[in-house]
């Protein structure tokens, strides 16, 4: 019995992952016949043969490579930013009530503020560098962080901290040994959409604003007039978002998963 | 009365600090950069306070609500649909989380090359990316749905319909409103992202404009009129959100009640 549960679950996975290639095919098939057809402007629609041509293409030339590289700096500096910020000051925010609720206004009305819209100001002041990027970026993320970590404060076991007292810590030994792995994964999560956000707005201060990176190729390509690079350069950036998600997904959980195990162990 | 005095100050001591501290150190400024707080209040009333720039709300505004409207429904009706037929959702899994992962800013030049700068191609735009967080939060919504809910709803046999108005869909409400927040703030994002990159007109157009012809007084007026925008919206959706919550609100306050 089992075993012809078993053959049939496996049937049945096999057939799913056989559609998924073919809703892929599908997706491929309409997107070559769309461009075929000049049913939309074909100038601006390459067919994805050629785009996946030049995608590889591109893959083999250095200037790729450092264009993905200084995307991935900025949004490294900018998240590294964000995060010592916003845990610092996230930390007595959360522990004071007085503090929370005196920032409480500030932080929503940053929080709010479209990222993107701070992109004609920054390049007035940074100009179109890589700290303009990094300045966008960190003032992206930097409310989620902040956020969580206040969250996770507020989540702390109260009789852990009675306990810890009881202990005579200094306050530096307790924020290592007893607030910071706390609310560890509080922060894993705030990173990880942090870390999207960032991303996007990092690609936005490329395209938009000219900051160095994979997105300032796709601007360049456009202002170039060559279609087929603008396509290929959106799918390098796509691809690398989609790395960045499955990692900082992978690094969330497994932060998660040790703090769940320790949490077991002191049941 | 004494005690929501004390509170109020304690809400409003800070931003009322930052605001007369910018207005201090900024009087007499020379620098390009950092024009006075006086002078940048006084383009935002002769520019946006029904003055010369205030027509270029209503593009941004319009763009934002067709897109935000538009993401919402196509959101919750392909979160349905998916919810509803467990095998188009697991073949359909990984196109879906492909397009979610793609930053839809990416799409700016593409989708403005196809569709021109007019309406249609922003308010593409902003669907393509407001419309993942509407439909994912919905698909994960109702497969959260407490399967005893389901069992009593069929218990009484209420109809299909019934039941996905009346049991399924407020019951995921919660979580489907997580992603309409979110949608908000992308919609609005898009809406500036797409002016910046090419128009005629909108917020985005006037602050593009004054930066490149460096009216920099012009340029913090827009940023501070866009950031209210962006607060005024997430109060709109937070006030939303409360009155269609507002029994979930309470039944989680009569479960508490009851369970302590």
């Amino acid at each position: 019995m089992v075993g012809t549960a078993s053959i049939r679950m496996s049937r049945r996975s096999t057939l799913i992952m056989v559609a998924r290639v073919a809703v892929f095919l599908l997706l491929l098939a309409v997107w070559e016949a769309v461009s075929a057809s000049g049913l939309l402007n074909a100038a601006f629609l390459p067919p994805p043969t050629q785009v996946i041509r030049e995608v590889v293409r591109l893959l083999g030339e250095v200037a790729t490579w450092s264009a993905l590289g200084q995307t991935v700096k900025a949004w490294v500096i900018g998240l590294g930013i964000a995060l010592a910020l916003g845990v610092g000051i996230g930390i007595p925010l959360g522990s004071s009530r007085f503090l929370y609720r005196s920032a409480r206004l500030v932080v929503d009305f940053c929080r709010a503020i479209p990222s993107i819209a701070l992109l004609p100001l920054a390049l007035l002041v940074f100009g179109a560098k890589i700290r303009m990027e990094v300045f966008l970026i960190a003032f992206a993320s930097v409310w989620i962080i902040l956020l969580q970590t206040i969250y996770g404060i507020w989540d702390m076991d109260p009789r852990l901290l009675e306990v810890m007292r009881s202990y005579r810590l200094t306050r530096l030994q307790r924020l290592r040994w007893l607030v910071l792995p706390s609310i560890s994964s509080y922060i894993a999560t705030g990173l990880r959409l942090a870390s999207i956000v960032a991303f996007f707005v990092g690609i936005g201060a490329e395209l938009l604003g000219g900051a160095p990176g994979i997105g300032l190729k796709i601007q360049t390509a456009e202002v170039g007039g060559s279609v087929v690079a603008e396509y290929a350069y959106a799918i390098l950036a796509a691809g690398l978002a989609l790395g960045i998600n499955l990692l900082m997904a992978r690094s969330e959980r497994r932060i998660i998963f040790w703090r769940g195990a320790e949490r077991l162990e002191q049941q | 009365m004494r005690r929501h005095v004390l509170s109020l100050a304690n809400e409003v001591w800070l931003p009322v600090a930052i605001l007369g501290g910018w207005w201090f150190l900024s009087t007499g400024s020379e620098s390009i950069y950092y024009p006075p707080l006086r002078s940048i209040l006084s383009t935002l009333k002769t520019d946006w306070w029904f003055g010369t720039a205030t027509p270029d709300l209503a593009p941004s505004l319009e763009h934002f609500a067709a897109g935000f409207a538009i993401s919402v429904i196509v959101g919750v009706a392909f979160g349905l649909f998916l919810a509803t037929y467990q095998l188009a959702w697991e073949i359909l899994r990984p196109a879906v989380e492909l397009a979610r992962a793609c930053p839809p800013i990416v799409l700016v030049p593409l989708i403005i090359g196809m569709f021109g700068i007019e309406s249609s191609g922003k308010i593409i735009l902003i669907v393509l990316g407001a419309v993942w967080p509407v439909l994912l939060n919905t698909l994960d919504g109702i497969r959260g749905v407490d399967p005893q809910l389901l069992d009593v709803a069929s218990s009484y046999r209420l109809s299909r319909r019934d039941r996905a108005l009346q049991i399924v869909l407020p019951a995921a409400m919660p979580q489907m409103m997580v992603g309409v927040r979110l949608a908000a703030s992308i919609s609005l994002i898009m809406v500036v992202a797409s002016e910046l990159f090419g128009s005629t007109s909108g917020i985005g157009f006037y602050l593009l404009q004054s930066e490149q012809t460096f009216h920099v007084t012009e340029t913090w007026a827009g940023t501070l009129v866009l950031g209210a925008l962006g607060y005024l919206v997430s109060i709109v959706v937070r006030l939303i959100e409360r009155r269609v919550l507002r029994w979930h609100h309470l039944m989680r306050a009569t479960a508490h009640t009851q369970g302590s």
